[in-house]
């Protein structure tokens, strides 16, 4: 699935998007990779699949085709 | 009216719509670069009375995107400049100058005054005391914020919409202001401008406003993305909610202690190095928020924890139970293990 960076998130993961295979594909399971792979504070970060911030904690299925995004604060002005 | 016949000429404005702008009252929070390019527009626009706050001054490093401010204004208070610049300009909008930082002391104060709140800060800290006071007095406002080529926009708390905690419910430990990032001025111009487009289509009650969604904009891709979120109860931000977060904390290093004060280590037990010393006590975060400290009210209390972010917590609890002298340690556990082993 495509994920997608945004800010200084972009800037950890050294590419604004990139295409990842997940085996379970669940939420929980892409979590795990952003903070395996990135370390990644999760309470930092927003999680958006297919435009809509996912505010619920519990775990969901994702599917393949999902557009997942990676949201942070900016603080300039 | 003649200077807008312009805008009036649409039919989405007219004179009606043109009455509502003179009518509005917009406080500008933050003169810097989004400030810049938000305030002339509002003012041009006709909106008829400015709020502008801001407690810093002009510097040489402004001037390439606060265009408001010349070089002679250097050292000068930027809100009072950009009052005098702005009322040369648009004579007949009321404009007010406050040269002051937005505080817990007056935001909700200056906030009863104005109709609509702009964002306009480059700190973190400061978006979650204008959102918590937005929601505690009412006031819808728009935020924008930039990192590097990109900015994101959204308007909050218009008639029970998401705030900025629903979107971002807590402040993030780490992120860079435009100073330590780095940044053009066409990409904080372009924010301000789409703030400043947001804040008149409220007011004349037009188009679609960025309620219950952010707008995230490359500038480098001219890419423009759109994240719905949904909008969370926020009946926990109440007024003492609102004094406990934002209150100051009073801050002392380890080497100006009395001995005889109380030590309050709020970190869990297992959590490395442990600490010996006199006059200690180890009482996790949670469990005083649950059920309190039992200790005499006016011996002074030293509180840390292990990188202080749970220790200004600490604070708020105890000085909500109304403890006299309470004081976050400068130095946290590491350090002060390090303090007193030096001692030995």
């Amino acid at each position: 699935m495509q994920i997608q960076y945004f800010g200084e998130i972009a800037e950890i993961t050294s590419s604004t998007s990139e295409e990842v295979t997940l085996k379970e594909l669940t939420l929980e399971e892409l979590k795990s990779y952003l903070v395996t792979k990135y370390k990644m504070q999760l309470e930092d970060i927003r999680i958006a699949v297919n435009h809509e911030v996912i505010t619920d904690t519990s775990n969901i299925d994702l599917k393949e085709t999902d557009k997942v995004a990676v949201l942070s604060p900016f603080a300039g002005g | 009216m003649d200077r807008y016949i312009r805008q009036i000429a649409l039919p989405q404005v007219g004179t009606d719509g043109q009455h509502k702008l003179q009518n509005a009252r917009v406080l500008v929070v933050g003169a810097g670069g989004l400030g810049n390019a938000v305030l002339p527009y509002l003012a041009s626009s006709g909106i008829g009375h400015i709020g502008i706050i801001d407690g810093d001054i002009v510097s040489l490093s402004n001037l390439h995107r606060q265009v408001l401010f010349a070089e002679t204004d250097i050292g000068q208070p930027k809100a009072e400049v950009a009052h005098k610049k702005l009322s040369a300009q648009f004579p007949e909008t009321e404009i007010e100058a406050y040269n002051t930082f937005l505080a817990e002391d007056n935001a909700l104060g200056l906030f009863a005054e104005y109709d609509m709140i702009v964002d306009a800060t480059d700190s973190i800290e400061i978006r979650y005391l204008i959102n918590d006071a937005c929601v505690l007095s009412n006031k819808p406002f728009v935020h924008a914020s930039v990192y590097r080529f990109q900015f994101q926009v959204a308007v909050f708390n218009v008639h029970n919409s998401g705030t900025y905690r629903c979107l971002y419910p807590n402040p993030p430990k780490t992120v860079q202001n435009c100073a330590e990032a780095g940044v053009m001025p066409t990409t904080v111009a372009l924010a301000g401008l789409f703030q400043c487009n947001e804040v008149l289509k409220y007011f004349l009650n037009i188009g679609e406003l960025l309620t219950n969604e952010v707008l995230l904009f490359d500038v480098l891709q001219n890419q423009e993305e759109r994240f719905k979120y949904q909008p969370k109860e926020d009946a926990f931000i109440t007024e003492a909610f609102f004094s406990e977060t934002y209150q100051e904390v009073e801050m002392k290093p380890f080497t100006e202690t009395e001995s005889s004060g109380l030590f309050l280590d709020v970190r869990l037990p297992s959590e490395q190095p442990q600490m010996s010393m006199e006059n200690y006590l180890q009482l996790p975060l949670s469990e005083l928020e649950k059920s309190g400290l039992h200790e005499a009210k006016e011996r002074p209390i030293y509180v840390f924890c292990q990188t202080g972010k749970r220790s200004k917590q600490a604070y708020r609890v105890l000085k909500q139970q109304k403890f006299e002298q309470v004081f976050c340690l400068i130095e946290n556990a590491p350090e002060i293990n390090k303090l007193i082993s030096t001692d030995l």
